[in-house]
């Protein structure tokens, strides 16, 4: 807070954030159980999926009308988690607001999971995955599915090097701190620190290239989603044939991102005592940012259905019932008023912006936002504009096997694997940006 | 939810469970007063070859070719008007009442046929009656019965195209003494291939007339591709008395296909195609990206360099 910090208090306060760093990265109770549930999620869904790849796609619920059905729902909503990254340690710290340097980590770390699993779920969309290589032997550059690989994968090396630059003085300063762990982790420090002295030089080098990232991850992570909804947008089918889908799913995504990081972050907060980091004060800003960002998202929710519903052109008309008051009725207007409308209005309060009553309200919002996919993706699938006759009855409905729900389930169980390998190898607080906030740069480089 | 789709369910069960309930009551029989009716047509030749292309064109698709049992598996199945037991059971007055009510899957074709048409159909039915005597008005104004009977194998088929007039037409020759002879009466079906299927264009029911010819006009502005050529196609639909008998030939079609638009560069063009403009802003982009990423593996390095 002071530069005129003594130098015992900040040796103090160095060796505070090395114990609250080390902590949840050594604390292995409940760790093993946890992994175990996660792999055996992941069991039943190499099961399934073994499954659907020797008897095909007809073992899913997915037919002639609803040819795109969870598989593409989970894609949507992981990539949208995956932005959260972007948001919080680029468009909020370029913003200079300094209370989210604690959940910048968390939040990369959300990103680089969720968008690694992104990629893999769409293989498991496709009835022969050993032909994605054509993707990229005989794809049409003007296809948005080969603007949605490019993208992808560029999102995942900026965010792979988003995450670890900011790591580099920490795991050299872990290097050192941490005496008893495993030669293969030294290693891995050690190659990852890049032989971090702290020089003033480095500390330059390092905050350039992190502001070089946080710039061009913006741009990225927008096309992103952007381009994702162009898979949409791009069809002409009625329901996705909209200008307003690319920023519609940013704003989306930036919701089910916020309620995420808030889930995480209540998590290490309440196992870790992580409470001087994950403090109150970040609780009611993420709450704060989950009312604005949910605010612009009901905006574009408006923009998407008033203006169909003011034309009631006869397609539209169809597809709206279906939502409004139709098959899809229940689920749209759950969606809409527990997903968003109750949340944005509760959190307004800053009573339920205290870190309780928020981590329940994102939880609820993240189903909630999930469940949005779907409505996103089905609905539209089950009016055709060809009208096909003596179709069979199931292809007039969509319900997921429990081979898609398998693979649902393993897809976020490998998402989770991933969030939990990284909060155990890396250090979850920033040490060095707080103590560099504090002004203790020079103790905490020369800190043994 | 699930009550309102079982309700559905058992609804749609009842409905499709009609006919056998219709079939299970009694035989279909009309009024007594309706079986005494005639035929308001006179039977003659002249009518009941206009039936056969009434039949042809709106009853066949169900009752099949007479004589030969080859209606749809419907329920009940449609009847075959060649066999005897329908016409002893059924008066002129029967058959044309059942065809103007229609019952079940049979529609009521009162309002689809005009009395001219049902009555000629009746005609062409009562035509396969071994026990029908037209009544003696009728017979005197019956035409000259054609040859077409007589006229048998080795058949021959001839297309021949118009295209100023962008017209079809099929000859269908037999041997009658050693010599050809027009085949009259018979149904030849005309079409343009398709991918899947072929489109027909002759009129539903047209049979070869006096000549043994039978013609259509073809729609010259079918989508037709870059060179604007389709393929005529043309059977003889009664393959066990004709045998396998076709022909096909070439059709200038105009050519509708705007082929300018594959060719410019366009974004649903193929690859080789792609817009200059696209390709500038999505490399653009990409490079930017990398380029960025690049710079700062490049940093990384330099710190690596400063550490040592």
């Amino acid at each position: 807070m002071s530069e005129s910090l003594s130098k015992e208090q900040a040796k103090k306060l160095v060796d505070k954030y090395a114990e609250d760093a080390i902590r949840p990265m050594k604390n292995h109770k409940g760790f093993l159980p946890w992994m175990g549930f996660l792999g055996l999620v992941m069991v039943v869904f190499g099961y399934a999926y073994y499954i659907q790849l020797t008897e095909g796609l007809g073992v899913t619920a997915m037919r002639d009308y609803v040819s795109w059905g969870l598989y593409i729902s989970n894609f949507v909503f992981f990539v949208a988690v995956s932005l959260v990254g972007m948001l919080v340690s680029a468009v909020l710290g370029l913003a200079g607001q300094k209370w989210v340097k604690p959940i910048t980590r968390v939040s990369e770390i959300i990103a680089l999971g969720f968008v690694m699993v992104a990629g893999l779920v769409i293989i498991t969309d496709m009835g022969r995955p050993d032909r994605f290589l054509n993707l990229f032997l005989h794809g049409r550059l003007q296809s948005p599915i080969v603007w949605d690989v490019t993208v992808i994968t560029t999102y995942v090396a900026i965010s792979t090097l988003l995450f670890i630059l900011p790591l580099i003085p920490d795991l050299a300063f872990i290097k050192k701190k941490m005496k008893d762990m495993p030669v293969w982790q030294y290693q891995l420090y050690n190659i990852l620190s890049l032989g971090w002295i702290g020089t003033p030089e480095q500390y330059k080098i390092l905050h350039k290239s992190i502001r070089m990232l946080s710039i061009i991850i913006i741009p990225v992570a927008m096309a992103i989603h952007t381009v994702t909804s162009w898979l949409f947008a791009s069809t002409l089918r009625i329901g996705w044939d909209t200008t307003v889908f690319g920023p519609y799913f940013v704003a989306g995504a930036f919701v089910a991102g916020t309620a995420a990081v808030i889930i995480v972050m209540y998590i290490l907060r309440s196992n870790y005592k992580l409470q001087d980091y994950f403090t109150d004060h970040h609780f009611d800003m993420m709450g704060r940012l989950l009312v604005l960002v949910s605010l612009l998202y009901a905006y574009f929710n408006i923009n998407e259905f008033l203006v169909p519903a003011y034309k009631m052109k006869t397609g539209e008309a169809v597809h709206l019932h279906t939502l409004f008051q139709g098959a899809y009725a229940g689920l749209f207007w759950v969606v809409q008023i527990i997903g968003m409308g109750l949340p944005i209005f509760f959190m307004i309060f800053k009573h339920w912006r205290k870190p309780n009553n928020l981590t329940f309200i994102a939880v609820i919002v993240l189903i909630g936002a999930f469940l949005k996919r779907i409505i996103i993706v089905v609905p539209t699938l089950l009016h055709p504009h060809l009208p096909i006759q003596n179709v069979p009855d199931e292809f007039h409905k969509y319900m997921p096997t429990w081979i898609e729900v398998a693979v649902t389930a393993g897809a976020f169980a490998m998402a989770l694997m991933i969030i939990t390998i990284l909060l155990k190898i890396f250090p979850v607080i920033p040490m060095w940006e707080l103590a560099e906030e504090k002004g203790i740069t020079e103790e905490f480089e020369k800190y043994d | 939810m699930k009550t309102k789709t079982i309700t559905i369910n058992i609804l749609a069960v009842l409905v499709l469970m009609m006919p056998f309930s219709l079939m299970a009551q009694s035989d279909w029989k009309v009024s007594d007063a309706k079986r005494k009716d005639s035929n308001p047509i006179a039977y003659s030749d002249k009518s009941v070859k206009a039936g056969k292309v009434v039949f042809l064109a709106n009853c066949k698709s169900c009752h099949g070719d007479v004589g030969k049992n080859n209606g749809l598996p419907l329920i009940p199945k449609p009847t075959d008007f060649g066999e005897q037991a329908f016409h002893d059971a059924n008066t002129e007055g029967s058959i044309f009442h059942k065809i103007t009510d229609g019952r079940a899957t049979m529609p009521a074709y009162g309002a689809i046929l005009s009395e001219q048409q049902r009555g000629d159909v009746v005609n062409y039915i009562r035509s396969f009656d071994a026990n029908f005597k037209p009544t003696a008005s009728a017979q005197v104004v019956e035409t000259p019965k054609s040859n077409d009977t007589e006229v048998g194998a080795p058949y021959f088929l001839e297309v021949k195209v118009d295209e100023a007039n962008s017209e079809v037409s099929a000859i269908l020759m037999g041997t009658f003494n050693g010599a050809k002879a027009p085949v009259v009466d018979a149904e030849i079906f005309i079409g343009i291939k398709r991918y899947f299927n072929n489109l027909p264009i002759m009129e539903a029911g047209a049979i070869t007339n006096e000549e043994g010819v039978i013609k259509a006009i073809y729609p010259a502005d079918l989508p037709s591709g870059e060179k604007g050529i389709g393929e005529l196609v043309v059977y003889v639909v009664d393959q066990e008395k004709f045998g396998e008998l076709n022909q096909s030939a070439e059709l200038k079609l105009i050519a509708t296909h705007p082929s300018h638009f594959s060719e410019t560069r366009a974004l649903w063009a193929n690859r080789g195609n792609f817009p200059i403009w696209l390709l500038v802003t999505y490399l653009s982009m990409v490079l930017i990206a990398w380029g960025v990423m690049g710079k700062v593996v490049m940093n990384l390095f330099k710190i690596k360099k400063i550490g040592n």
